[in-house]
């Protein structure tokens, strides 16, 4: 009897750290695979610019068509289908099983000012210097578990600019 | 004799589910690999606007050198004429996926790691 006490709770345990190993091994690879999306992503959207303005020798964004290049580049990247408006929602190939929710997205330009500038983002705890136009974008989605247990929220933020 | 066969089969099936977390956890870091060198190579590509020959080569030789995969099973199918600004470049990299389980009695999924990624060109002509 306790010999197979013994055993059972060794199994347990084993059992155990194994699902914490996948758990924990899955939130690992989704903030990977969300932080290199994401930056392609703006990569993409920071593509669109304002034909009319750069002639002038301004870096302005065309806001539209970037957010549909950056819609298009998370969706071919991550597997995921746009909803309604900054929500998206993983194909059946995606990793993913939760939405994903683009929390926030912001361009700056040479509209909006000088460079280089501070930004910052107590929100979303974001400081950076910009030395250029800049795109910055945060998404966030629940990691995926394949064992009992909620998933964490993952965000992630990216900023990325035109530096001369 | 029953007990002795017995005894051999809950020793390999032990020995499998003992060696399995390290396993997969190797598994995860090849997959890992895969996607870095991928993601890398694609944001070279986009200011080059294709894949050029050294680039492939350079993503594969990576994935040689330091992740130790064989080079003749690496397959990359990537776009290599030239695309101009706003048009997308694809790659892929396949490789074969090592073991999960040291004996191959469950099921251990797909044999190949496969990831796809697309970025658009930012080559001005």
């Amino acid at each position: 009897m306790a010999h197979s006490l013994k055993v059972m709770f060794l199994m347990l345990l084993f059992a155990g750290i194994m699902i914490m190993q996948y758990n924990l091994d899955s939130d690992r690879t989704s903030t990977r695979q969300m932080k290199n999306g994401l930056e392609l992503a703006v990569h993409d959207a920071a593509l669109a610019l304002d034909n009319s303005q750069l002639s002038q020798g301004k870096v302005v964004f065309d806001q539209w068509e970037a957010v549909e290049n950056f819609k298009a580049s998370l969706e071919a990247n991550l597997a995921l289908e746009s909803g309604a408006g900054y929500v998206y929602f993983p194909k059946e190939s995606s990793y993913y099983q939760e939405p994903f929710y683009v929390e926030h997205l912001e361009f700056i330009d040479d509209d909006d000012g000088s460079f280089p500038q501070v930004y910052s983002n107590p929100k979303y705890d974001i400081l950076d210097t910009l030395n250029g136009p800049s795109i910055i974008a945060v998404v966030s989605t629940k990691s995926p578990r394949y064992f009992a247990g909620e998933g964490i929220t993952i965000r992630k933020s990216v900023v990325y600019e035109y530096y001369d | 004799m029953s007990t002795t066969l017995a005894k051999w089969m809950t020793l390999i099936i032990m020995a499998n589910i003992m060696f399995a977390p390290i396993l997969a956890y190797i598994d995860s870091l090849h997959r890992e690999a895969v996607e870095v060198v991928l993601q890398e190579g694609a944001k070279k590509a986009a200011i080059e606007g294709r894949f050029t020959n050294e680039l492939v080569d350079d993503m594969k030789q990576e994935l040689v050198d330091n992740y130790n995969f064989e080079e003749d099973k690496i397959i990359i199918d990537a776009t290599q004429t030239l695309k101009t600004r706003n048009e997308y470049i694809e790659a892929s990299i396949e490789v074969p996926r090592g073991i999960i389980f040291i004996f191959n009695i469950f099921n251990s999924g797909p044999d190949k790691i496969k990831k796809n990624t697309k970025v658009m060109s930012e080559y001005i002509g």
